[in-house]
């Protein structure tokens, strides 16, 4: 029996090139849209799940509160944190510690060095000997447990002792490595695989974290509780809960953490953060590299659900519109015995197969579409298909093709032979409501994405289109990654203010576009303590960046006190205090850090350090050298690749061992836009999926309606209709449909789209045109899908189409 | 074989108007009858033959259908009557376009359970009585209303069914092809098979054992 089923399914499969071809690309689009999701979401999924013990391994995360402020969450903590832990609870079997090398705020990049061969590494850390007994890399060379324990030991990735040593043993080799905080010989202790793509964190050179002893600066942070300067990753005993050790904290800290000289202290809290949840879950202040979305997840798994939903609903509908020949057969078959149940299995079997050859069609689709995808998304994924994937598989291969047959089935089945074996069905019957309601579901979820793709790049363009109020064009950013080099800003300053194109140097301490570090601020003599976000500048920042001065003055050079004593700070600090105008906040006396004392100088005029997804901030501004990381360069736009030149040769003339490293600002502040406009973008091409996929549908459905009119088309034509009036007769309805599938999605999209706005301290209005220009489009298409059916079908002779049966 | 007791058929159209295709029919007919059943368009001919052949319940009455009442069957029941005690030869041949000649015939064996070897002598015993089996992988588009139908009375008598059921078998064929098929339905019912047959035609009909008249749902013996 079951070969007879697969022989008539393969038939009709030939027999009905056209439509079958339909079918079979509308599911496989379907499946291959749901495919990538599905590997999409497995990766995302996936995150830090390959180490031994995973469920036992904690990041500890801080939080910091001063008094009547909101609580800040960090991940990090401070470098005492992890060994006294170790120390005083037995519930902690591994507590180790992860130095990055910081600039700015950012993990730097560190020079290391092997003969004449210099590479530069962002993912350089300093790690405690225990690192590989919670991240439990296999050693490729060496001994992994013991090769971090002595000072000046490295350990090296494969992949980064290939492009030194190549296919030469790296133990034993000297390094030489140039941090911004020394600059010494490393020995090559071991060598381990790669960090797999599916962690939160990657390195590439791990150092001993006792290096850091013999480092001066380094060697007083290690002993700090309150520098949150690293990162620390615990693993419980077993059987040991989170919220036991959790629970013995506050204990803990009162035991070890020093007193501060603020009253009241601030709110110190530790927590434990499952590193399984760390990609998915946190948004902490310096998260290590950029973490997925949680809600990326649901949006995609309902992507993916909806997509397939709709190659579903495709599927019921060209299919039982196909009834009209099949009608008869189960007719026949019913008379010459067939149970309703063989047939449904019959049906379903031939579901089933043009189920298993869209899968086969949707993995050659993935295949050839996926290295787009990763780079679309910024992932590794592989079509790796393990024994769990191809069950997946074949489980989703079932369920398609039993919830895609299974109406086409029931109703097929569902035929009396008295009604159907004498009369001459063409076309549909009865079914016609639920196909109607089909075609308005996916036209519905068409326009709806229609329409939230043109609002999200309504909403880029609007964040684009603002002022920031800080003038970003043709600023060349240098980072200066060396704490050494500070003391050379000034030559530096004079060597490229001579440059004939350069109109403007300054410095400051974070980049413009990035998160600024919330310090703390003593005011009125200590009695208030308030943390805002700093800025460290020199005197040039306000002028390069055309900051107004909407109170008092600028911090002015040559004047000593000045340098020591004079703040800036931004609208929305006046607006925080309360403040009538920003006049009466000169002169307010500050104590920054706890150490630096002065009073503020002049007020500025709000400006976006940061792009339009984050709302103006309290900002306070000084001059401090030391903290220099980034120097801005003012060029003009004219001759833009001689003065980059021009500013390479002044660079190594001063700083000859350092990179000429070097972005423009705007491009950074670009960057930020990225996230929105892959959202515009991945809507925009589920948008234009669901419309082909709904597309397919309706042109298999136009010309079922077209034949089965044939007869009625022959008369009317024989009346006197016109080719025109038969068109448009054939596309009203389908056309009608469309409208309807507006009405429905219009309000669904409105709410959604406004709630997503609510996000956005700045957001664009909701135009009546993306409403519109959805529905607009999403008719013309249905109609030109429609109207070459109706077409055809109106220039058939009236003589054969009355002759038709 | 066939007894019927004031059989009713009537059908509801839309809006309380209903039609009375069968009005009270009392019938009876015995194993290796011939029978024919004549009547102008729309007198109930085919709507009899579909409630004999279960395709369609009667509104009222009672057919009895080798002494067992047919109301109370379940439709799985009626299913398997029709596969294995009916054939069914009809007008337009209704043979599945899609199967070959062969496996046109094979079907009701098919849904019978049958062997798989007993199927294929069976119904290669068939094809070659009717002058077909050189034709077996041939699918119906590619033959004549006189080829078809002869494939579809081998299927209708496929599984040996004590009665065959025929609505119009010549209706679409020309005289020559009728007089085959004619001929073919005489050898059947010579067999021992009991024929029903529904037909405009006077000629068909005389070649049958009784003549019956459906008249506004009514059944009158006409000879027999």
């Amino acid at each position: 029996m079951l070969g007879h089923y697969l022989k008539i399914a393969a038939r009709h499969l030939v027999k009905h090139k056209g439509h079958s071809l339909i079918n079979v690309l509308g599911l496989t689009l379907g499946m291959a849209c749901c495919l990538l999701i599905l590997l999409f979401l497995r990766h995302e999924l996936s995150y830090d799940r390959s180490w031994a013990d995973m469920d036992r391994i904690y990041r500890v995360t801080e939080d910091w509160q001063l008094h009547g402020q909101e609580p800040d969450f960090w991940s990090t903590s401070p470098p005492r944190l992890a060994p006294t832990l170790k120390e005083d609870m037995p519930e902690i079997e591994e507590a180790v510690r992860l130095f990055p090398y910081f600039e700015g705020g950012l993990p730097g990049r560190v020079a290391v060095s092997y003969g004449t061969d210099k590479l530069f590494y962002d993912r350089f850390y300093w790690a405690d000997p225990g690192f590989f007994r919670i991240f439990t890399l296999p050693a490729v060379e060496g001994d992994a447990d013991t090769a971090l324990v002595e000072p000046n030991t490295v350990v090296l990735t494969a992949s980064t002792a290939r492009k030194y040593f190549g296919n030469e043993s790296a133990l034993g080799k000297v390094l030489r490595i140039d941090s911004g905080y020394s600059d010494e010989d490393y020995r090559v202790t071991a060598v381990v695989e790669d960090m797999p793509v599916n962690a939160h964190f990657h390195f590439e050179v791990l150092a001993s974290t006792s290096t850091l002893d013999h480092i001066k600066d380094q060697r007083v942070l290690l002993s700090s509780w309150y520098l949150a300067d690293c990162y620390t990753y615990i693993k419980l005993a077993k059987g040991v809960t989170p919220a036991s050790v959790e629970a013995k904290l506050p204990e803990f800290l009162k035991k070890h953490l020093p007193p501060v000289r603020v009253d009241p202290p601030p709110k110190v809290g530790f927590s434990l953060q499952p590193l399984t949840d760390i990609h998915l879950h946190s948004k902490l202040n310096y998260e290590m590299e950029v973490n997925g979305d949680m809600s990326y997840i649901y949006i995609f798994s309902a992507i993916g659900a909806l997509t397939l939903l709709i190659a579903c609903v495709n599927f019921m509908n060209l299919a039982t519109a196909r009834f009209a020949g099949r009608a008869r057969e189960v007719g026949v078959r019913k008379v010459v015995g067939a149970h309703r149940s063989q047939l449904i299995t019959q049906f379903l079997g031939e579901s089933l197969l043009l189920c298993i050859l869209a899968v086969v069609l949707a993995l050659v689709l993935v295949r050839l579409t996926l290295p787009a995808f990763n780079a679309f998304s910024g992932r590794e994924i592989a079509l790796q298909l393990d024994s769990t994937a191809w069950l997946g598989l074949l489980g989703l291969t079932l369920l398609v093709g039993l919830v895609a047959g299974s109406y086409p089935a029931l109703f097929l089945s569902r035929f009396r032979p008295a009604q159907v074996l004498k009369s001459s069905l063409v076309g549909g019957v009865g079914s016609g409501a639920f196909r109607k309601v089909l075609i308005v579901f996916q036209f519905a979820v068409s326009v709806g994405l229609l329409i939230g793709a043109g609002i999200i790049y309504d909403q880029l363009r609007y964040m684009r289109s603002q002022e920031l109020g800080i003038d970003i064009e043709e600023v060349v950013v240098l980072p200066i990654r060396d704490v050494r080099l500070r003391d050379t800003y000034v030559s530096l300053k004079e060597e490229i203010g001579r440059i004939p194109n350069v109109r403007g140097t300054t410095f400051s301490s974070l980049t413009v576009g990035r998160e600024l570090p919330q310090m703390a601020m003593w005011l009125d003599g200590g009695k208030v303590t308030e943390d805002f976000g700093t800025l460290i500048v020199d005197y040039d920042f306000v002028e390069l960046f055309d900051l107004p001065l909407v109170a008092g003055r600028n911090i002015a050079p040559g004047e000593d006190k000045d340098k020591d004593a004079a703040f800036l700070v931004n609208e929305a600090v006046v607006r925080h205090w309360g403040l009538s105008s920003p006049d009466q906040a000169l002169g307010r006396e500050v104590v920054w850090a706890g150490w630096k004392e002065g009073k503020i100088v002049g007020v500025v005029r709000d400006f976006h350090h940061r792009p339009l997804q984050f709302g103006y901030e309290p900002l306070i501004m000084h001059i401090r050298p030391l903290a220099f990381h980034f120097m801005y360069v003012r060029i003009a736009p004219e001759n833009r690749g001689e003065t980059l030149r021009s500013l390479e040769s002044a660079w190594r003339r001063i700083l000859p061992t350092k990179p000429f490293d070097y972005f423009f600002l705007d491009d950074e502040f670009e960057r930020y836009y990225r996230a929105e406009q892959r959202l515009a973008q991945l809507v925009g091409f589920f948008a234009v999926l669901a419309v082909s996929v709904a597309c397919l549908g309706l042109l298999g459905l136009a010309s079922f309606t077209a034949e089965k009119r044939t007869r009625e088309i022959g008369i009317r034509k024989v009346l006197g209709s016109s080719v025109s009036e038969v068109v448009l007769l054939l596309s009203r309805e389908l056309a009608l449909l469309v409208v309807v599938a507006n009405l429905i999605a219009w309000p669904v999209a409105y709410l959604l789209m406004k709630d997503w706005l609510q996000g956005f301290p700045y957001r664009t209005d909701i135009h009546i045109t993306n409403f519109v220009l959805g529905g607009l489009v999403a008719l013309v298409i249905a109609w030109l899908t429609v109207s070459y059916q109706a077409l055809k079908a109106a220039l058939v002779d009236p003589a054969e189409a009355l002759r038709y049966e | 074989m066939i007894r019927i007791e004031k059989l009713e058929k009537v059908y509801a159209a839309a809006e309380s108007v209903q039609t009375t295709a069968l009005a009270g029919i009392d019938l009876e007919i015995r194993p290796g009858d011939f029978v024919s059943i004549m009547g102008p368009s729309g007198s109930g001919k085919s709507t009899l033959l579909n409630v004999l052949g279960l395709l369609d319940p009667p509104s009222a009455g009672e057919y009895f259908f080798e002494d067992q009442p047919t109301s109370r069957l379940s439709e799985r029941r009626r299913t398997e009557l029709r596969g294995r005690r009916m054939g069914f030869v009809f007008q337009n041949f209704n043979l599945v376009e899609e199967l070959t000649v062969f496996e046109n015939v094979e079907l009701p064996l098919l849904y019978g359970r049958v062997p798989a070897a007993e199927r294929r002598k069976r119904t290669e015993e068939l094809l070659e009585q009717v002058g077909m089996l050189h034709r077996r992988d041939h699918f119906p588009s590619q033959l004549s209303g006189g080829q078809q139908q002869r494939v579809a009375l081998c299927r209708a008598v496929a599984a040996r069914p004590p009665l065959i059921l025929a609505d119009e078998p010549t209706g679409n064929l020309d005289s020559v092809q009728g007089d085959e098929v004619m001929a073919l339905l005489k050898e059947l019912n010579g067999q021992g098979s009991t024929i029903v047959m529904v037909t405009h035609s006077l000629d068909c009909a005389r070649q049958s054992h009784r003549i019956l008249n459906l008249l506004d749902g009514r059944l009158t013996e006409v000879s027999g």
